[in-house]
């Protein structure tokens, strides 16, 4: 059986995100024929773009222009691309844009939607979805049954693989349907301080603070922790809900997913919804006042004590023998 | 202005059927924060323009009486739909579900909170919005309501800006955006003689085909325990443990 998939990507700053090109790395190892639905904005390098998509199993490419940055087109599209050829599968990064397509699109197909996906592999000719869930406590497999399978990955779950030289992908302009539904208007681009990727995703380095940090203040001591370590900063939910620091930063099933060599977690108690944000880290050091903090159950290295004398004498330890 | 908010209680215990690789709901349940969040924005909305709020659910009967706190907090009367047909519902069934009952329910705005403890929150407001035919205003961290127009802040990963749709409308709200309000004595008793109106699938002519794991386009194929974590090395602070980590740093070789 021929299969085929589409794989939804939004740019970022010219360029196809790492996480998503991982997406479009897996959906190339289980089907046959890949496109990719890629929006692009005026001063995209589009021939670099679908180079790159190109080297990660891409057959053909299906160019959208001037869309705004909400669900409805997108829904649109994939519904008119579905209704013209079928696809067995319409694979995304997780994202807040593309956790609304995928809900949404998954009703107007009649299709199976599985989320949070860390894998995808061909089990005797059925595709399945590999997903840790419970605090990453439980490895889960899931299917489809029936319809096209929509499929959400997490953030950073996956390698983007370069194939061998192929023929370059076929490159087709597609239009935004008439009526594409009833839709929100944004009405202002991001800007300031959350306009910036945090540089989470890729980070090696993690360094993460929660409610244990007590004030705004205080995040500068992880800021100053994490550029002696080459890190980036991470933040619990908590932190955001009260303002403290940008969203982009926010570690967690509300926020991103991810996956550093070190996560350094400070005055983070460790709730199932953070855990999942960062239990596949390689090393994990918790530092927290409670003993009973659930963090110390998934780290490596736990501390019991207050993370603004903790840190700061971190920080210039390392200082001193750097 | 009639606002319902979609809330899903949670099992205190989170653990994993065996049997099913289904999520164990035959314990006790509880708002989640953010769902209490999201029920203080609907009540935000009602001081503001009138009207009414109501809560809905899909839940194993059990569960019912963890909507409480929500009539407790000033929610006007609740819904639950429940029934055995619903066990095993996946993200098109429990829309098709909670759809059914909004259109009942003739409503202006449906709220929903940031993303349930335990699965796909997330997901479900668009594919509610889908459903209704409604617009989906998702991420909403500040929220106004103002005659047909429903505008809010929004939080994403590429920033926050403004948006805004006309009603009727579907608003997802981002984490736990807002303090709930705290009940006194006297809304925990008013609140038990505040109307809970239970309603099955069949009350709302959704046939046994569409629902449960018969109307469900997923499955769980297999779960099993995932590979965790060695014992961690615990270490208390004695004004010395900062050494500890630099040393533990080293040794891993991540420096």
């Amino acid at each position: 059986v021929s299969r085929r998939a589409l794989v939804v990507v939004e740019p970022r700053a010219g360029r196809v995100p790492a996480g998503q090109l991982g997406v479009l790395s897996a959906a190339a190892r289980v089907c046959d024929a890949v496109e990719v639905l890629l929006p692009v904005a005026e001063g995209d390098p589009v021939e670099e773009l679908v180079g790159a998509l190109g080297s990660h199993g891409a057959v053909a490419v299906r160019v959208v222009t001037e869309l705004p940055a909400t669900s409805a087109p997108r829904v649109a599209v994939v519904a008119a691309l579905h209704a013209e050829e079928p696809y067995d599968l319409v694979a995304f990064e997780s994202s807040s844009l593309s956790a609304d397509v995928a809900g949404a699109l998954a009703v107007r197909l009649d299709a199976g939607v599985c989320w949070d996906l860390s894998g995808l592999d061909d089990v005797d000719g059925e595709l399945v979805g590999r997903r840790l869930a419970l605090a990453d406590s439980m490895s889960v497999d899931v299917g489809w049954v029936g319809g096209p399978a929509v499929a959400l990955f997490r953030t950073a779950a996956l390698d983007a693989v370069r194939r061998p030289d192929g023929d370059p992908p076929r490159v087709m302009p597609v239009q935004v349907p008439a009526e594409a539904g009833p839709d929100v208007v944004l009405l202002e681009t991001p800007s300031g301080a959350d306009a910036v990727p945090s540089g989470l995703d890729t980070a090696d380095i993690v360094v993460a603070g929660g409610r244990g940090l007590g004030s705004r203040e205080n995040i500068a001591l992880l800021e100053e922790l994490a550029a002696v370590l080459g890190g980036v900063v991470g933040v619990s939910m908590p932190v955001v809900d009260r303002g403290w620091y940008p969203y982009a930063h926010q570690v967690g099933q509300t926020g991103r997913t991810v996956r550093p060599r070190l996560y350094l977690a400070c005055g983070i108690s460790g709730a199932v919804q953070h855990r999942v944000g960062m239990s596949r880290s390689g090393t994990v050091i918790a530092i927290n006042t409670d003993p009973q903090a659930p963090i110390f159950d998934v780290c490596d290295l736990g501390v019991v004590g207050d993370l603004t004398e903790v840190v700061p004498r971190i920080t210039a330890l390392l200082r001193e023998r750097s | 202005m009639r606002t319902v908010v979609c809330v899903k209680p949670v099992p205190m215990e989170l653990a994993l059927e065996a049997a099913t690789g289904r999520l164990d709901r035959s314990g006790g349940s509880l708002l989640t924060g953010v769902d209490e969040s999201a029920v203080e924005s609907a009540l935000r909305v009602r001081d503001e323009c009138g009207g009414e709020v109501v809560v809905l659910a899909m839940v194993p009967k059990a569960a019912a009486e963890a909507l409480r706190p929500a009539l407790a907090m000033g929610a006007d009367r609740a819904v639950v739909v429940t029934g055995p047909a619903l066990e095993g519902a996946d993200l098109l069934v429990t829309s098709q579900v909670l759809a059914a009952a909004v259109r009942r329910l003739e409503v202006d705005l449906v709220v929903l909170g940031a993303s349930s403890g335990d699965g796909a929150g997330a997901l479900l407001w668009s594919a509610l919005g889908e459903r209704l035919g409604l617009p989906v205003l998702s991420r909403a961290v500040e929220v106004t309501v103002a005659g047909e127009r429903l505008s809010a802040t929004r939080q994403t990963e590429t920033g926050v800006h403004a948006a805004e749709t006309s009603l009727p409308a579907v608003l997802a709200l981002s984490g736990e955006v807002c303090l709930p309000r705290y009940p006194s004595f006297r809304d925990v008793i008013a609140a038990k003689k505040k109307t809970v109106e239970v309603l099955t699938p069949e009350s709302l002519g959704l046939a046994a085909t569409e629902l449960g794991t018969w109307g469900s386009r997923t499955r769980v194929l297999a779960a099993a325990p995932a590979g965790a974590r060695g014992q961690a090395e615990l270490v208390e602070d004695d004004g010395h443990a900062h050494e500890r980590v630099v040393d533990f740093l080293v040794e891993r070789r991540l420096l």
